[in-house]
């Protein structure tokens, strides 16, 4: 059961990742809390539910629209609430109220187009399918899963460390008066750095909603929480850092809920939270940084 | 011109008079309508309150000029919101009686402001802590050791079951009531508990749980929580690799088509004592499951017929009360029910002396998709 519960944890995990790299992206990248980053992803999960049972979409095309609409709607919350603060030179205080102010609207949204229903993807979504060998057991959607989590971190990697349109970012994130003054335009670096950090949160949403069958207007509020955890741990602004904080405390969660007691793993998780922050205030992975971070 | 006046005065004294003798008599509802149970309770459990008042007003059943009127207000299935308005219910509104709040969790808290201010509470609950402050709180169903009695011995003995697994809602205080009252009966009876784990309304990732269970020997699986965080425990313990060898056992409160709408075929061959199911076979529950379809196209759950009940047993006890009764009376009356007809259990409702509900439980079976009535016996 060990081994089997390693691969839970490691899938889990993969998912908290996927969610929390958005909101560590643009925090990294432009200091910014989004605290309705959770809000996205949950609409990255109603979009694909809705496309699938009533526009009859496939999955993966489905999963591919949640990903741009949530995209879509984090560059509206650019635009409609971070934008109009930073011409009013608002702080860091007022950026969080805001985005928390944000993250309800898009949460009451939610609740009357679902009429406060829980949703979940018909069952043949997705053809489920288990691979058993030497007692453990993996599903075709926990492959999908990791598949897609290393091919979204290996392609945020090289959009921001091999490509213009990264550097432009990383200029912006190091010092945007300067990248100003090198003709990249700050507006247009934001946008990408939230649609970017929108897609994340709207795969992550559709896969959770199919993986973990069920979608509802509350769904990102816990997760939220779990990914606040993950990018802490792993160092704020850390891509590399988040995908392995997230492997952990999916494997952590999983392993406390097997052998110790479901009703601890919160417990035990914000336990080391806490001692980890004792220890090493910024996070597990700070300094374990493969790629740039805006100091 | 005279005659014209005449009439005039007499059509004005009609009037009058049917003001004065008119009586609008106010209950507080409290709904869930949004928050984490919202899609449990929420609009299904308005339905059943506007059906209940909509019948009671129709056939005049609280006598000549007597209405009655619901006071619904959302919740948000969240303590402080159904404090704050249970106080402005029956201090500002002068509501005559308080239903619904919907859940042990949260009908406690409130079950003291209603014996402060001296408002008959007839709440959605089990939970003696209901009760327990005053004469003025009342539970719509069984303690929760008689519902818990019901499920041990459908478990033991008419399934065979000699080891069970739990999961229960651990942010509940009626849940962890029931889990510790299944565990002790179980054992009681010979059987074993080979494991009892607590999740939240909000969990969506069973993985963990799922994988322990599987690698586990036992009969069954009973789950007390909410029916789409039930359906989907029952979704990932099945995919975990729990074979259909172990039976799968539910509260009353998982009787719910979002069961069968999230559970699929994982919760076939699922079993759960209910006090109510749109099968029952009274009368009075024909006529509200008729009446129900005509408004929603689906069948009433538990949340629908619990409230559509609540509101009934509580217009039986203003009507019984009289004309122009105050709080206590209606009250008392309230407290004096016996064999009130009702569409929870076999159709006649009374209260115990703890003003618990006393009703005959039924049993549901998920067959093919769909919710089937067993008779208890």
């Amino acid at each position: 059961m060990f081994t089997q519960q390693i691969i839970n944890g490691i899938v889990t995990g993969a998912v908290y990742a996927l969610l929390a790299l958005g909101l560590t992206l643009v925090f990294g990248m432009h200091r910014i809390l989004n605290f309705a980053h959770g809000a996205v992803f949950m609409w990255g999960g109603l979009i694909g539910y809705y496309l699938v049972t009533a526009a009859n979409f496939p999955f993966w095309a489905a999963f591919v629209c949640a990903m741009v609409g949530a995209g879509l709607i984090s560059i509206c919350l650019d635009l409609l609430v971070f934008r109009p603060l930073r011409r009013r030179k608002g702080d860091e205080l007022s950026t969080i109220v805001a985005s928390i102010g944000a993250n309800l609207v898009l949460i009451t949204i939610a609740q009357q187009v679902t009429n406060a229903q829980s949703l979940r993807f018909p069952f043949d979504t997705f053809p489920l399918e288990f691979y058993r060998a030497y007692g453990l057991q993996i599903s075709s959607l926990q492959v999908v899963i990791i598949v897609t989590v290393v091919l979204m971190v290996g392609g945020l990697l090289v959009y921001l460390f091999k490509t213009p349109l990264g550097a432009q970012v990383r200029a912006v994130s190091i010092d945007e008066p300067a990248s100003t003054l090198l003709g990249v335009n700050p507006a247009r670096v934001y946008l990408q750095t939230f649609f970017l950090s929108g897609m994340l949160a709207g795969a992550a949403g559709a896969i959770i909603g199919l993986t973990f069958n069920s979608i509802s207007y509350t769904m990102g509020e816990s997760l939220m929480l779990q990914a606040f955890v993950v990018i802490i741990l792993g160092g704020l602004g850390s891509i590399v850092g988040t995908v392995a904080a997230g492997v952990l405390i999916g494997m952590i969660q999983t392993l406390v809920t097997a052998y110790i007691s479901s009703e601890l793993s919160d417990a035990i998780l914000f336990g080391i939270l806490f001692i980890v922050l004792l220890v090493r205030p910024n996070g597990i992975f700070a300094g374990f940084h493969v790629e740039h971070r805006a100091a | 011109m005279k005659l014209g006046r005449l009439l005039l005065a007499v059509l004005a004294g009609v009037v009058l008079v049917d003001v004065v003798h008119a009586e609008e008599i106010v209950v507080g509802v409290q709904i869930p309508l949004s928050g984490p149970v919202a899609a449990i309770a929420g609009p299904r459990a308005r339905h059943g309150v506007d059906i209940a008042v909509q019948e009671i007003n129709s056939s005049g059943m609280l006598g000549p000029g007597r209405t009655i009127k619901a006071l619904i207000e959302d919740n948000a299935g969240d303590k402080t919101q159904a404090i704050t308005l249970a106080n402005r219910f029956m201090s500002s509104d002068k509501v005559s009686a308080l239903i619904g709040v919907f859940g042990s969790g949260l009908s406690v808290p409130v079950a003291p402001i209603a014996n402060d201010l001296k408002t008959p509470f007839l709440a959605f609950g089990s939970s003696p802590g209901i009760v327990e402050p005053g004469p003025w709180g009342f539970c719509l169903f069984y303690q929760s050791e008689k519902q818990v009695a019901i499920t041990s011995d459908l478990a033991m003995g008419r399934l065979g079951v000699r080891s069970l697994a739990i999961i229960f809602d651990k942010t509940n205080d009626g849940s962890v009531r029931m889990k510790n009252s299944l565990e002790a009966q179980v054992r009681a009876r010979g059987g074993q508990i080979v494991s009892s784990d607590g999740i939240t309304p909000t969990d969506t990732n069973f993985g963990p749980l799922a994988t322990k269970l599987a690698s586990m020997k036992f009969d069954a699986l009973y789950v007390e929580s909410n029916p789409a965080v039930g359906a989907n425990v029952f979704v990932q313990v099945r995919q975990a690799g729990v074979g259909p060898n172990v039976k799968f056992l539910g509260a009353p409160q998982m009787n719910s088509p979002v069961l069968m709408q999230i559970g699929g075929k994982a919760v076939d061959g699922m079993f759960m004592p209910t006090p109510y199911h749109a099968g029952m076979p009274s009368p009075e529950n024909k006529a509200f499951v008729d009446e129900f379809r005509k408004r929603t196209s689906s069948d009433p759950d538990l949340p629908s017929g619990g409230y559509y009940a609540s509101m009934m047993l509580i217009a039986h006890a203003i009507r019984n009360a009289g004309p122009g009764a105050d709080r206590q009376k209606i009250r008392d009356a309230l407290a004096a029910l016996k064999n009130t007809p009702s569409v929870l259990g076999q159709g006649k409702y009374s209260f115990d002396v703890q003003r618990f509900g006393e009703y005959q439980d039924g049993l549901v079976q998920i067959a093919d998709g769909k919710a089937k009535y067993v008779p208890l016996n």
